[in-house]
Order: C-alpha cells, then sequence, then structure tokens
C-alpha cells in the first residue's frame, strides 16, 4: 500500500500546474534578480570610482616626498587615479575642498616615512565612498608607503620580492596510520553552518508542505477511509517521501537549470573558465584554502545524514499537521519545531573552536543536530568508526520511531474531528489502538 | 459472517462501548441503531481496523479483523469526503488500488461504478465542481469499487434526494442478492425499517437488542390498535384516565390507541365490544421501528439511573 500511496502523492504533486510554475519561473526570477542586482551595484561602484578618478584627490602630503611615491605605485598599476598637491595648514585644505572640484583630501602626515611612525593617514571625502573605491585608495596609499620606507634601507630586488611574498599556513591532519586528512577548522565550520542550514531550510520548506498535505488529509475527510485501507504509518510515510521525492526532483531541477543558465552565461560573455589562473585569481591563489581531498567516507554520511535528518524535521511537521486544523493554528508549534533545527545551526558555529567539547560530542550524537555536526566533526576528528555508526543508527531509529509516533498521533487525531486536542487528548490518541 | 465478540472500547476513561455481542450474516442488511454517542461509530470503526477493541474481538469470516480483511470491507464513514483537487475517476482508482486491485483494473472498475450510480459524466470533474448529491454518490462507489463482502455505510443516505436515495438502496439491494453483509447506521428508521432484515440496538455503549427485525417486532406484541366504531366510545377516555393505553389519535367514531403496561389486545377487543354500539375496524398491528427505539432507549436510560 506503501507504494500506491508514494507514487499517487508524488504524481499529484508534480503533475500539478503550481509545481511546474515554481519549478521553472523561480530559478529564471533567481536569475534576473540576480542579474539586475549585480548590473546596478557593478555600474554604481565603477561610476564611483570613475568619479573619485575624474576629479581628482588632493594630496596634503606633509611627509615631503610620499606623493610622487604614490604616484609611481598607481602608473605601475596603470589605474587613473589623479593626484593634485594642496598646500597646508590642514584646516585651510579642508576648507579648499569644500568649496572646490576633488571630491577628497589625502592627508599623509609628517611622520609617515619613519618606520616606527603610528600617526594615521587619513582621507577626508565629501561624501562616503564606495568600500571598493575606498580600498583601491587604500591599497596604493599603504604600497607606496612600504616601498617609500623600504628605500631608506637600500634593498636588492629580491629581498623586496621575499618581504612582498605572501605565505602559506596550511593545517593537514594525520590518521593514526600517519596517511594526511584535508579539512582545516575553518573549512569545517563552514561546512557544519551549511549543512545545518541547508537541512534547516529544506526542512522548513518541504517539512511545511507535508504539514500542510496532513491538513488537507484531515480537512478532506479522507482520511478515515484511507486508513481504513493502510495503516497510518504507511500512510505518513508515503507522503513523507512523496514530498521528499517532489523536493529532489525540484532541487534536482533547480541545480540542472541553474547550471545551463551559467553555462550560458559563460558562453554569452565570452569568458574562458580555464584561462582563470592568468587572470586576479592567480593573485588570491595564495590565500585560497589547499585543495581539498575528496573524503568519501565524510561526504557518504553526509548523503546519509541529510534525508535522516530531513525525515526526523518532516515528521515533526506532519505530526502539527495532524495536530491542527489550519496553518495558522499551527503557527507557534513551528516556531517550537523550528528550535531543534536552530540548535543544529548554533552548534555548528562552534565546531571550529572546541571539535571534542561537549556541545559538540552531544551535537554529533543527537538526532536532531547529528546530520549537521557529525560529518563535519568527522573532519576534524578522527572518529572511530562505532561513533559514525551509533549516530547514524540513533538518527535512523529517530526517523523511524518519528514516523511512526506520527502516525498514531494523525491516525488519532483523525478520529476527532473539529475539537482542539488537548495535551491529554494527545496522550490518549498515541497510546490508543 | 461478522461477528462482534463481547468488545468493549474506552476513550479518555469514558467506555465507549461495553461488551457489545452481535453478528451480522452474508445476504443480510443489519442496521445500527443509536441516539447520538451510543457507541456505533465506536463499533465501526472497530470493524474497519481503524481502531482497535480494549476487549474482545471483531472476526469476519472467522478471522480477526485486522491487516488482512481490510480488502475484504468497504466503509463509507459518517465524515466523509473527497480530495478536493483530484478528479473523480483518480480518487476512485487510487482508493480501489488501495485495497490492492491492479491499476488498470482499477480505472476499469471506477468508470463502470460511475456510469452504475449515473455520474459518468463527472468521470473528469473535481469534486469542487460536483453537487453534494453527486459526490455522496461518488463516496458510496467509494467503498463498493474493490467488491466488499462486507460493507459499511454510516448514515449514507444524509442529505440525499429520493431520487439518488432510491438509486442507492437498489445498489444495496443489489449486494446483498450477491451475498455481501451490510452494516448500515442510521437515524432514519423508516429507511432502517425498509431496508434492513436484522437491526442492533444500541445506548451507552451497550447492546439493547440485536436480532431479526421482525423477531423483534413480534416480541413486542401487536400494540397498536386502530378502532372504528358507531357511538361516542367513553371507554377510550376511561381507559387512558387508568393508564391502560395512550391515545394516540381521536376522533368522532374513530380512535388509534397504544396498549400500555400488560395491558392486551383481548382485553381492549371486550371493552369495545361492550362500550360501542356497532365496532366496524378493530386492527391490532406490531410497533414501528421508531417505537420500539424510543422504548427500549428510555427503559434502559431508567434502569441506569435506578442503578
Amino acid at each position: 500500500m506503501f507504494g500506491v500511496i508514494f507514487v499517487n502523492e508524488y504524481l499529484r504533486r508534480v503533475k500539478n500546474r503550481t509545481f511546474l510554475l515554481v519549478t521553472f519561473l523561480v530559478p529564471a526570477g533567481i536569475v534576473a534578480v540576480i542579474s539586475v542586482i549585480a548590473g546596478l551595484v557593478v555600474h554604481s561602484v565603477e561610476s564611483e570610482s570613475q568619479r573619485l578618478r575624474e576629479r581628482g584627490i588632493a594630496v596634503l602630503d606633509e611627509s615631503g616626498g610620499m606623493l610622487p611615491a604614490l604616484r609611481e605605485a598607481v602608473a605601475d598599476a596603470d589605474d587613473g587615479y589623479r593626484f593634485v598637491a594642496v598646500p597646508g595648514p590642514l584646516e585651510a585644505a579642508k576648507r579648499a575642498i569644500a568649496s572646490g572640484d576633488q571630491h577628497a583630501l589625502l592627508v599623509l602626515p609628517k611622520e609617515l616615512a619613519a618606520a616606527e611612525a603610528q600617526a594615521p593617514i587619513v582621507l577626508y571625502v565629501k561624501e562616503r565612498q564606495s568600500v571598493t573605491a575606498e580600498g583601491d585608495l587604500r591599497y596604493f596609499v599603504l604600497r607606496a608607503v612600504r616601498e617609500r620606507r623600504l628605500d631608506r634601507y637600500d634593498l636588492p630586488d629580491e629581498a623586496r620580492a621575499v618581504l612582498a611574498e605572501r605565505l602559506r599556513f596550511r593545517v593537514i591532519g594525520i590518521t593514526d596510520e600517519g596517511e594526511e586528512q584535508s579539512g582545516s577548522a575553518e573549512e569545517s565550520g563552514v561546512i557544519a553552518v551549511a549543512i545545518a542550514m541547508f537541512v534547516m531550510v529544506v526542512s522548513a520548506t518541504y517539512g511545511g508542505t507535508v504539514m500542510q498535505t496532513v491538513m488537507e488529509e484531515k480537512s478532506s475527510r479522507m482520511a478515515e477511509i484511507v486508513v481504513s485501507s493502510a495503516s497510518s504509518f504507511e500512510l505518513l510515510l508515503g507522503k513523507i517521501l512523496a514530498v521528499s521525492a517532489m523536493a529532489a526532483t525540484q532541487l534536482g531541477l533547480w541545480l540542472a537549470i541553474l547550471a545551463c543558465c551559467g553555462a550560458v552565461a559563460v558562453g554569452w560573455l565570452g569568458a574562458d573558465p580555464g584561462a582563470l589562473g592568468d587572470g586576479p585569481a592567480d593573485e588570491l591563489a595564495p590565500w585560497l584554502p589547499p585543495a581539498w581531498t575528496a573524503r568519501w567516507d565524510v561526504i557518504l554520511v553526509a548523503l546519509l545524514m541529510l534525508p535522516l535528518g530531513y525525515f526526523i524535521n518532516a515528521s515533526v511537521f506532519a505530526a502539527l499537521g495532524a495536530l491542527h486544523e489550519n496553518p495558522w493554528e499551527a503557527q507557534v508549534s513551528v516556531t517550537l519545531a523550528m528550535l531543534p533545527m536552530l540548535l543544529g545551526v548554533i552548534i555548528a558555529q562552534t565546531i571550529m573552536f572546541a571539535p571534542n567539547g561537549p556541545l559538540v560530542v552531544i551535537g554529533s550524537f543527537f538526532p536532531f543536530t547529528a546530520p549537521a555536526i557529525l560529518p563535519a566533526r568527522m573532519l576534524l576528528v578522527d572518529l572511530p568508526v562505532w561513533q559514525t555508526v551509533l549516530a547514524i543508527a540513533a538518527c535512523a531509529a529517530t526517523a523511524i520511531g518519528m514516523v511512526w509516533l506520527c502516525g498514531r498521533v494523525f491516525r488519532g487525531s483523525l478520529l476527532i474531528y473539529g475539537k482542539k486536542l488537548t495535551w491529554r487528548d494527545l496522550r490518549q490518541v498515541i497510546g490508543a489502538d | 459472517m461478522l461477528q462482534i465478540d463481547n468488545v468493549s472500547k474506552r476513550y479518555n476513561g469514558t467506555l465507549a462501548v461495553d461488551g457489545a455481542t452481535f453478528e451480522a450474516r452474508p445476504g443480510r442488511i443489519l442496521g445500527l441503531l443509536g441516539p447520538n454517542g451510543a457507541g456505533k461509530t465506536s463499533i465501526l470503526r472497530m470493524v474497519n481496523n481503524i481502531t482497535k477493541p480494549d476487549a474482545g474481538a471483531v472476526r469476519l469470516f472467522g478471522e480477526v479483523v485486522g491487516r488482512a480483511t481490510q480488502a475484504d470491507t468497504g466503509y463509507m464513514p459518517e465524515e466523509r469526503g473527497l480530495y478536493k483537487q483530484v478528479k473523480v475517476l483518480d480518487q476512485l482508482a487510487y482508493l480501489a488500488q488501495l485495497k490492492g486491485i491492479e491499476k488498470e483494473d482499477a480505472r476499469r472498475r471506477a468508470g463502470e461504478w460511475l456510469g452504475r450510480l449515473e455520474a459518468h459524466d463527472w468521470r473528469h470533474k473535481k469534486p469542487t465542481e460536483l453537487s453534494r448529491g453527486m459526490q455522496q454518490k461518488v463516496q458510496f462507489a467509494l467503498a463498493l469499487i474493490h467488491g466488499p463482502r462486507l460493507i459499511v455505510l454510516d448514515e449514507p443516505f444524509s442529505g440525499l434526494d429520493p431520487i439518488n436515495s432510491a438509486l442507492m438502496e437498489d445498489v444495496i439491494a443489489e449486494r446483498k442478492a450477491a451475498g455481501v453483509i451490510t452494516v448500515f447506521a442510521s437515524h432514519r428508521m423508516e429507511q432502517v425499517e425498509e431496508l434492513c432484515d436484522d437491526i442492533c440496538l444500541i445506548a451507552q455503549g451497550r447492546i439493547l437488542i440485536a436480532s431479526d427485525l421482525d423477531e423483534v417486532k413480534k416480541s413486542f406484541g401487536r400494540n397498536t390498535v386502530q378502532l372504528r366504531f358507531e357511538g361516542d366510545g367513553a371507554f377510550v377516555e376511561r381507559l387512558a384516565a387508568g393508564g391502560q393505553v395512550e391515545v394516540r389519535g381521536r376522533g368522532p367514531g374513530r380512535a388509534d390507541l397504544r396498549l400500555l403496561g400488560d395491558y392486551g389486545v383481548t382485553a381492549l377487543l371486550d371493552e369495545a365490544r361492550a362500550g360501542v354500539r356497532t365496532l366496524y375496524t378493530f386492527s391490532a398491528s406490531y410497533p414501528t421501528l421508531r417505537e420500539i427505539f424510543i422504548h427500549a432507549v428510555s427503559e434502559a436510560t431508567r434502569e441506569r439511573k435506578e442503578n
């Protein structure tokens, strides 16, 4: 009977006009919105930077000689900044740019050339500039100051190159057998938070659909007929799996559509992904994390735990659907049901600080948080197999138990129509045969 | 045969069904009667394996009711509906599949039943496009589509017009002729009286009467008498004042009476002969099901209060 319920529920959902519209229009909408926002941001950043370059920057060079170094740095980078020297004192210079053409006044203090100088470099602006525009300017100024200070030591070019080099620091774990394990604490933290967020978003979105479908079953008054033909466990399992399959279909289609859009965009822009090494990415290379060697055990556990986590949460939503007559009545309960998922996100954020701390250890076994915490912890700690198996088994048993429990709640609640359930009723319907 | 054997069921500490025992036989229709909250729906849910008895057993053809007997049972609950967004034919086929019928066969049967219930033109419509009566016929078809050997109908005719009621009654009669057991819960006494072979009267969870309808009536005796006579018939008022009869209708030369207590037909006939100039008609008949129902429930309530 489970198969019939699953196929019927799945087809009813994916052959629905709303599903088709959402599945195919949402990616188009996302791409359109992102494109418009990105276009507007790029345009405004460029225009702000351009304005700053065109109007020029007034420079009060109290250090005497730093301005040429700044001009040289800009010229080396072939950037279009134009610097106009202005006389002091500072108050007069500020008044001059307030009434003049220039948009900003850069003050290079007297002690700047000295290696021990702590006086700040200050940029006075008429209007705040974008982070990008300010960042560009900061880069050139700091570079010029560093070069000017190094000039005092008469260093050879090789020494300057060594000083300019960006060093890399990696953390590589080793197993008891001495084999390398990739994955730093930061990576694990990011992965844990990403998985926890994914489980929460997917559970909340599609769990809501499960809740809705259970409410529909109750409000349609078909439930009593259906449970006279199949067990409430089969009915709930069929519904949750059908919504899961629908979710997988929808997410898969979205991924495929976004991949196609990406390929089209790359082709349209004429970008060559293989040529990235020659561009800015090369500069960033030292700061990127080391190449992530695929940890198939972690991937396998994550792929196993994700659906289990979803199942547990979806069952809770199904029970809420069984206990309430309409979504707005269920609102408070939904908020409470979200708390364990939120707990997963919170614990995930602490994993990089204390992967063996009690909170993280408990979180990797607690079925509501384990789907996010266990795979991330596996990246950092060489977990004994029995711990991994125990955490997965606890999650699987909880998932099955939750579906069973929700089936009981569902079957019991459908025997009480049009009445608000009390805790006593709930205890009764769970225990009833 | 459906056997309810000393079945009890308790909800929230309240005894909904208290040691119920009765049978429903193939080729016969059993009317399950009782006031609101008597325990009828609790019994029907146990028969359909939706809930289980706390004590006793429900058996269908000798097998304790469970997963294995569900395909043999068709149920039309009192709280019923249809999936709002699913076409009628698809709903019927889905429910038939849940009862173990193969997909293609299920769709064929769905078409046939819609034809039989004169709803074929609505097969591709959604319930929101159907009248209430039409929806009720579809719900009726849901209980029958898989060819069950036991049909359980809870208030199947409520809110239905006479034409569609007659159509459903015909189908029930057909199923009866085919040897199907039908259990039929209703408050409409005249319909139960017309359709049912057996009755089971339940109040406050206890079975008060469970037997062949004719036998039940005979056991109550001919207690309703119609008199047509010439004369003033003053004996009628005298007997009523003495608590021997209840006057249900009275006019010049006419009286409809119900005998009370042990007062018998023969005694009334003697009084009538002596009390009128000419006695044209003296017709004694069995009580109606409604009368039996009210009498039995009142007696049960009185006994419970006394205890």
